[in-house]
């Protein structure tokens, strides 16, 4: 799948599968919702059916004279939005935590809620004179203006493995397993609740069914589990069934952009003004955008969040980028338009990252750029129209980490860390980082993941993770080396700075005759292991950073609008790429994300009681198999990025924009809104 | 999900005697449920608007239900033949390849080798509002269709009222078009029913979506000999596991062309008006689009579908062109 370019390379040489891909796919992974112990209670939280919404009558009595059912308890009568929990009940099985729920007869009454955004949204809001004055000036300077208003909509990050957790309490100390992409941070958010210190409390997550940006603390369903548990002192599971998980884990806030620039006759930025509008749950935050760093000039620039009758956004995958990156590309091919440019060469004129210059003209190499159009030029019933969009990631700081290596006297070695494998393949850029700088076969390491009481590691958040515990793992892998070597010296009388290991062996360094088999030599550690904390050592961080391109090319039936992706060219930088399939894997999980937002997924409210309408994977549309393009990943890997950096969420950046941009260059009109459905095509046409 | 009795069957016989004998369908709903597939019945009790005491499968039938036999020209299809099954039958494809075209369209794969024929055409509508505990619709004995003023992008823009939903059945416009037998079971003995009579529109009942009583079970689906050609057009946002958002059947019989909508009215829709205009004349490119302008006389879009009635217009079109074997967009 991957195109081979000078660039594509990676640190290390392997086409090795994902460490726990038998695992997965034959079902021997075991996540937490398999979870199931001896006398174990369920827990469930009762909901409102409405927004703005008031408990009538309910039947409490009825509910809590059901055999088996132990608790049932409402911590309040009023819901701001429709799903919001207003109580909990806990039963010896699932179906009597519903029959409770049935048994409440609640009746409900509701006012009017908030759904509709752009309404609630209302007008641009004027400037101040000064700010005016600025935007006056940067327009009267200017030869060519594009201005625009572009939507994107709220989107859900349907983790097939819904949020819930199996709390453990034991008294003394407690064990949860939980769906997390954040084992400390989840420990750190239930210890009230189990009313022990962390260091008692333990969070398990070997592997996780998606996560998202939507799993970082333990929710209200963690802490319900565990209060719960400690309560009535056996294990309590609570997961969110398909629907609550639809209407009350989070969401990507659905936003409005408005944009004006100003272009001077050579095409450059002058400046401009962009004002966004967040459209948000119930409460007023979470819902700028993020754009890259084109040179925008003195572009005047505001932000407010509108609440809307549902859930309070969590982050989802890039929070802010792809919305943003929507509008400001699609912005930018107008401008690009106004000018009389290519939209490459607009990019060319106002983009000054270094790389990202080179990835446009790789991007339009692998995409057959010169075969687009003006846009609008194709006729005929089926048009075909290209598109680009721009991805960054923000690669300041590194995460507090400490990684431990094991090393057995049978040569095995076991990396352990905290941090947790959110489907990236965290496990097998650790084995394949440690493998490789130990200079020992990859099957001798195992990564050691997802328990808060290993040693200290990142939520999966930021993208965060791979560049922090990267430089850690290579010190501690350099320190078992050094601990091994060290033995070796003494057993046969040399010098360890004489000795390394290489292609499994320890050998001379001079000359590269082999000392001793490394199995030989890991049997001088004795009976128990060899063990070494790699921490934060400047020398391993590396350089590097994470800049992407997407190349869209569509399909569009302008009888129907009905939009066919038929291939994305993804183009990112991470600055040293490790482990290559699982990281393009990372690049085609992006793109069909991007897709899914660009075309078809939107979270859909009853507008008269803000009931969502569509909290299901049948009406919540995801792009399936049959909907897929052809992928190119492309890992980019330019010169001098020398450091593990963040993959995991800048590759759903650019595709949207991209995507958006290649309709509007088909059909030659703009669908100034996501998803780009077939009536909002038709709508753009005229038809 | 309300626990229930699960009976298993050897004989339709059998399955009736398990029914309740005059009784209403509010009855058999609450009381007993026959079960085939069990796709749509499952999404149904987990959401629990349906919670029968008992459950009777008809797998132990499937000797005298499930498979497709030639009958002289015409078809016999058992009402527990998967969709699979129906889609790639030699026999149905050179006969009538619209309805194995419409079968292998729905859902996706793994539904369509546990689906059958007797569960899609008698499935539930998908609406919304229908499925959601939050909204007590007229379909579930409420006092109002929540899509008439609410979300309506999917809803009907025929012969709507009071209910505005969409029938469901990925097979119903096929066999209306062709003037399918649907042979029924019951308590009382046998009958026949006939192409669209079989689907009932809301204003007849709002509580079903076809004529079957509470003691009665589809056999068989017969398909007449005497289909000159046919063709089943798609329009989808989604390529898989999603409904069409309007499609299109086309059938020339010896009588002349027959055109049924699907996804646009609360049952397989005739478009009377494209059919008197095609009467039997051979398709030619203009004449497929006139015939498809008139499949949109009468409609009467909501708030959020009238996207539809181009949709309508294109898939009426290409499904002539298709049948007649001309080439259209995929």
């Amino acid at each position: 799948m991957a195109t081979t370019t000078p660039r594509n390379r990676v640190a290390i040489e392997n086409d090795g599968n994902r460490v726990d891909a038998r695992a997965k796919v034959t079902g021997a992974a075991k996540y937490s919702y398999d979870v199931n112990l001896p006398n174990m209670v369920y827990g469930t939280f009762i909901r409102s059916p409405f927004a703005e919404a008031k408990l009538v009558s309910k039947n409490l009595e009825a509910a809590r004279g059901i055999p088996g059912v132990l608790a049932v308890e409402f911590t309040g009568e009023t819901a701001e939005y429709a799903g919001q929990d207003v109580g909990y009940v806990c039963a010896e099985t699932p179906q009597l935590i519903q029959d409770a729920i049935a048994a409440l007869q609640m009746k409900w009454e509701h006012g009017t809620p908030t759904t509709n955004f752009r309404r609630a949204a209302g007008r641009l809001p004027e400037l101040q004179a000064e700010e005016q004055a600025k935007l006056d000036a940067t327009l009267a300077k200017a030869a060519h203006t594009a201005e625009m208003y572009l939507e994107t909509q709220v989107q859900h990050h349907v983790s097939l493995e819904v949020h819930g957790c199996v709390a453990d309490y034991k008294g003394d100390h407690a064990v949860v397993y939980a769906s997390t992409q954040g084992t400390t941070s989840f420990r750190d958010g239930i210890t009230g609740d189990l009313g022990l210190d962390k260091s008692a409390v333990e969070v398990r997550c070997e592997f996780i069914g998606g996560g998202f940006g939507s799993k970082f603390g333990p929710g209200i369903e963690g802490k319900l589990a565990c209060t719960l548990s400690k309560r009535f002192n056996r294990p309590c599971k609570v997961f969110l069934d398909r629907k609550e998980e639809s209407i009350d884990s989070g969401m990507r806030p659905g936003s409005r952009q408005y944009y004006l620039l100003a272009m001077d006759e050579k095409g450059k930025i002058l400046g401009g003004r962009n004002h966004v509008w967040g459209q948000v749950g119930v409460r007023p935050r979470g819902g700028n955008v993020r754009v890259v760093g084109y040179d925008l000039g003195d572009l005047i620039r505001s932000h407010v969040d509108v609440s809307t009758s549902q859930c309070p956004p969590r982050p989802q995958r890039a929070p802010g980028w792809p919305q943003g990156m929507f509008a400001l590309d699609s912005i930018f091919d107008e401008a690009a338009k106004a000018c009389g440019l290519d939209p490459i060469q607009f990019r060319m004129i106002n983009d000054p990252n270094p790389v990202r210059r080179e990835q446009y003209e790789l991007a339009a190499r692998e995409i057959g750029w010169d075969r687009r159009k003006a846009d609008g030029a194709e006729t005929g019933v089926i048009r075909r129209g290209l598109g680009i969009g721009a991805a960054e990631w923000h690669n300041q700081g590194f995460a507090p980490a400490s990684v431990e290596i094991r090393v057995y006297p049978d040569g095995r070695v076991d990396v352990f860390s905290a941090t947790q494998d959110i489907g990236t393949a965290t496990k097998t850029l650790f084995v394949d980082l440690v493998a490789n700088h130990m200079k020992v076969p990859r099957e001798l390491v195992t990564a050691k993941l997802g328990s808060s009481s290993y040693p200290g590691g990142p939520a999966s958040g930021g993208s965060v993770v791979a560049r922090s515990v990267a430089p850690r793992a290579l010190h501690a892998a350099d320190l078992a080396t050094e601990g091994i070597l060290t033995l070796v010296a003494k057993e046969t009388g040399q010098s360890a700075e004489s000795l390394a290991v290489r292609d499994g062996a320890v050998v001379k360094k001079a000359d590269g005759a082999k000392v001793m088999g490394w199995a030989e030599a890991c049997k001088l550690i004795g009976s128990d292991h060899l063990s070494v904390t790699g921490t934060d050592v400047e020398k391993y961080r590396g350089e590097g950073n994470s800049e992407g391109v997407c190349a869209a090319e569509v399909e569009v039936d302008t009888e129907t609008g009905v939009v066919k992706v038929k291939k994305l060219v993804v183009i990112q930088a991470c600055g040293l790429p490790v482990s290559r399939k699982a990281s393009e894997s990372q690049i085609v999980g992006g793109a069909i994300q991007g897709l899914g937002f660009a075309l078809l997924e939107e979270k859909i409210l009853n507008e008269a009681n803000g009931a969502s309408v569509n909290p299901n994977m049948e009406w919540y549309k995801l792009p399936g198999p049959a909907d897929m393009p052809e992928i190119i990943p492309i890992l980019h890997h330019p010169e001098g990025y020398t450091g593990v950096r963040s993959l995991g969420e800048p590759p759903i950046i650019g595709v949207p924009g991209a995507i958006a941009n290649a309709v509007a260059n088909a059909i030659g009109a703009r669908v100034t809104s996501l998803p780009i459905t077939p009536a909002k095509v038709l709508a753009a046409l005229q038809v | 999900m309300k626990p229930f009795q699960y009976v298993e069957v050897s004989s339709v016989d059998a399955a009736i005697r398990a029914l309740p004998a005059d009784a209403s369908m509010e009855k058999y709903r609450r009381e007993v449920m026959l079960k085939a597939g069990g796709i749509d019945l499952l999404d149904q009790m987990k959401e629990r608007m349906l919670e029968p005491d008992r459950l009777v499968s008809l797998r132990g039938a499937e000797a005298e239900l499930r498979g497709i036999k030639a009958d002289g020209g015409a078809l016999r299809i058992g009402a527990l033949t998967t969709l699979a099954e129906l889609a790639k039958n030699p026999l149905v494809k050179e006969r009538f390849p619209a309805l194995a075209e419409a079968a292998g369209s729905a859902a996706n794969p793994q539904i369509r080798n546990v689906a059958t024929v007797g569960g899609n055409l008698c499935q539930r509508p998908r609406c919304w509002y229908f499925r959601n505990s939050e909204f007590h619709c007229l379909k579930k004995g409420g006092d109002v269709c929540f899509a008439k003023e609410g979300e309506s992008q999917y809803h009907a823009v025929f012969g709507a009222g009071p209910s505005y939903i969409v029938h469901p059945s990925n097979l119903g416009p096929a066999a209306a078009a062709v003037g399918a037998e649907f042979h029924i079971r019951g308590s009382k003995g046998s009958r026949v029913v006939r192409g669209e009579e079989f689907f009932v529109l809301p204003e007849v009942n709002v509580m079903a979506e076809n004529v079957l009583n509470a003691d009665e079970i589809l056999t068989e689906v017969r398909i007449p000999d005497g289909i000159r050609r046919s063709a089943h057009y798609e329009i989808r946002d989604k390529q898989v596991y999603a409904w069409p958002l309007v499609a299109a059947t086309s059938v020339l019989m010896e009588d002349g062309w027959k055109v049924v909508l699907g996804a646009v009215a609360p049952v397989p829709w005739r478009a009377r008006q494209t059919e008197t205009i095609l009467g039997s004349r051979p398709i030619t490119a203009a004449l497929a689009a006139e015939a498809a302008e008139a499949a949109v006389v009468g409609a009467a879009p909501l708030r959020h579908n009238q996207y539809k009635l181009q949709l309508i217009k294109v898939a009426v079109r290409r499904s002539l062109m298709k049948a007649a074997g001309m080439e259209v967009p995929a």
